[in-house]
């Protein structure tokens, strides 16, 4: 079976599995994919202020690539286009996207904290303001080529995002699966880390990682989050061995609760998501260089990141404060709780390998 | 059991919902072409593009570097746009009497580039010249929203080589239903084909062409 045909095997059968799953579109003009590939169907009270964010951000890139053109002649255009970037970042990121979902996910899953949630929310729109920037600027300044070829490294970034995301379940429910940072046994919150048997994926893809005997478990940050009032720490680390990257999360190191290893520890997701920029951003960059302008257009890129990451901050900040009250009202944990939680857990890792397997075979049997 | 509510209940929020994001801005004239039977044989489109998705567009094209975009510069993406076009049925319904009538693939197209904006015309033949019937419309609309269709005062849609008791008329879009608003919003972003009854709810939302002989 030649390659392609495999695709579009893998495609078809990935299409009749999830009937309901749309799978990315390819341009209606050749040039600039439509964002979000890989949305279900909205149909809930809120639809109407999804309706309303969706007429803002229409006003607002117009508006901006205005402000754009008319920065050589308005000393104000600069301010205006720096308020209505960030502006768009905000609306832009309201609506439920794949990117919010795998973020969303991540946390259930992981049972990451609050400040972990944020530090990926914004790591992610960085990463993805980014990616457009590096995009844009070797296909214009560098390599200047078409518009269609930079489609095409969009698609290709947009697979390799699948991808990511399908790696990224499969290393939750390996973790999860394996046994590895699991409490099958309540009484026994932390498992110790043998140096001696590790066997830990990482290692044999090759990944150079220096351990200490007792290597942070990075979730743990948030055993000093007991504003939750939540005896917790069991659950969170046993969770928060399930980032997207061998954690060792094994037992607790107060002394490196807080270090800032949180976004290195959840590159995958923060890759899967923001790897693949967005059209709106390659557009505003590419008429910013046509300008001439083309800081002006890296500002305001970099801006809409900004509210991009605010608007994902608040949504992982509702689903981190959601499973806090959920488990606060239910009564601490239990050895049936912690059970539910689990498997909750294992349920969320294995859809995101489903969707991140659905979505590349989707774009692949597309491609 | 709560938690598990909560956390499905969030998991269901974050995984839901198509979004629009319009970032192609059309500037639209429509013509019907009638043929010697007083028949509609094509549809003509003529689409100036926003500046900015045309600074997109035409980035890299100039290929001999004489800042002038020729037509042979212009050509290739041409082809582009309306190969591409053809997934989404050219964002074009004409329907006489309730029943869509098809179109072939563009006979003939190009581009324009002009105060820094890009035009694209092309023809769409019908599979079949058809009369003018009791009711018949024609809509340009992307239901979905990544391009936004607005259409050029007063020129809107002109009929050529029309029987001289025929006449177009243009209405612009309704005012936003919540409703339909709502329902439209529950379409992915990438889904091509509507559901009908919702096809008949985005054609209120699109600006609508109505041809009649008298």
């Amino acid at each position: 079976m030649k390659p392609s045909r495999a695709f579009r095997w893998i495609g078809a059968v990935a299409a009749s599995a999830m009937p309901t799953l749309a799978f990315a579109a390819p341009s209606p003009f050749g040039i600039a994919t439509p964002d979000g590939g890989g949305t279900v169907a909205w149909a809930g009270p809120l639809a109407p202020l999804f309706q309303w964010i969706a007429r803002q951000q229409s006003v607002f890139y117009r508006d901006l690539t205005d402000a754009l053109a008319n920065l050589s002649q308005s000393g104000h255009a600069a301010l205006i286009l720096v308020a209505l970037s960030f502006a768009y970042g905000v609306f832009h990121a309201v609506g439920p996207g794949h990117g919010k979902a795998v973020i969303a996910s991540y946390l259930l899953a992981t049972g990451d904290r609050l400040k972990r949630g944020i530090v990926i929310s914004f790591a992610s729109a960085l990463v993805q303001a980014l990616t457009a920037i590096l995009v844009v600027s070797v296909g214009t300044l560098i390599l200047n080529v078409t518009a269609m070829t930079m489609t095409r490294a969009t698609d290709a970034l947009e697979i390799a995002s699948y991808a990511l995301i399908a790696l990224c379940g499969v290393w939750l429910l390996w973790m999860k699966l394996s046994g590895r940072g699991q409490e099958s046994n309540p009484n026994a919150p932390v498992v110790e880390h043998d140096p001696a048997t590790c066997n830990h994926p990482h290692h044999r893809l090759g990944r150079n990682f220096a351990f200490a005997p007792r290597v942070a478990p990075a979730g743990l940050a948030n055993a000093g989050f007991s504003a939750t009032g939540l005896a917790d720490s069991r659950v969170s680390s046993g969770a928060t061995g399930l980032a997207c990257d061998c954690g060792h999360s094994h037992a607790p190191d107060p002394s490196q609760l807080d270090r800032p290893l949180t976004v290195g520890r959840a590159w995958t997701a923060i890759l899967a998501v923001g790897i693949r920029p967005c059209s709106g951003a390659i557009i505003v960059l590419v008429f910013a260089v046509s300008q001439k302008l083309y800081w002006a257009g890296i500002l305001s890129v970099l801006l809409m990141a900004l509210g991009t990451g605010l608007t994902v901050s608040a949504l992982a900040t509702m689903a981190v404060k959601a499973k806090d009250l959920a488990l606060r009202f239910s009564g601490g944990e239990t050895r049936t709780q912690l059970r539910v939680v689990n498997g909750l857990q294992i349920a969320v890792a294995s859809g995101i390998l489903l969707f991140g397997l659905l979505m590349l075979g989707g774009a692949l049997a597309a491609g | 059991m709560l938690r598990s509510l909560i956390v499905f209940a969030f998991a269901a929020l974050f995984a839901t919902a198509a979004q629009a994001h319009p970032h192609v801005f059309v500037d639209a004239k429509e013509e019907i072409l009638f043929d010697a039977d007083g028949k509609m044989s094509a549809i003509r489109h003529i689409w100036q593009f926003d500046q900015a998705f045309t600074a997109f567009a035409i980035q890299g094209l100039d290929a001999n570097g004489d800042g002038k975009l020729s037509d042979d510069e212009l050509q290739p993406l041409a082809k582009v746009n309306v190969e591409s076009l053809k997934d989404y049925h050219y964002f074009t319904r004409l329907k006489v009497n309730g029943r869509r009538a098809p179109v072939e693939a563009p006979s003939e197209y190009w581009l324009d580039f002009h105060d820094s904006r890009l035009t694209l015309f092309y023809t769409l033949p019908l599979k079949t010249p058809t009369a003018v019937g009791e009711t018949t419309t024609l809509e340009v609309f992307d239901p979905e929203y990544f391009v936004a269709f607005n259409f050029v005062k007063h020129h809107a849609i002109t009929l050529t080589d029309a029987p001289a008791n025929c006449k177009a008329h243009y209405a612009p879009p309704h005012e936003l239903d919540a409703d339909i608003m709502a329902k439209l919003a529950a379409i992915p972003a990438d889904q091509r084909d509507l559901p009908d009854e919702l096809a008949d709810a985005a054609s209120s939302l699109a600006a609508q062409i109505t041809i009649r002989c008298s």
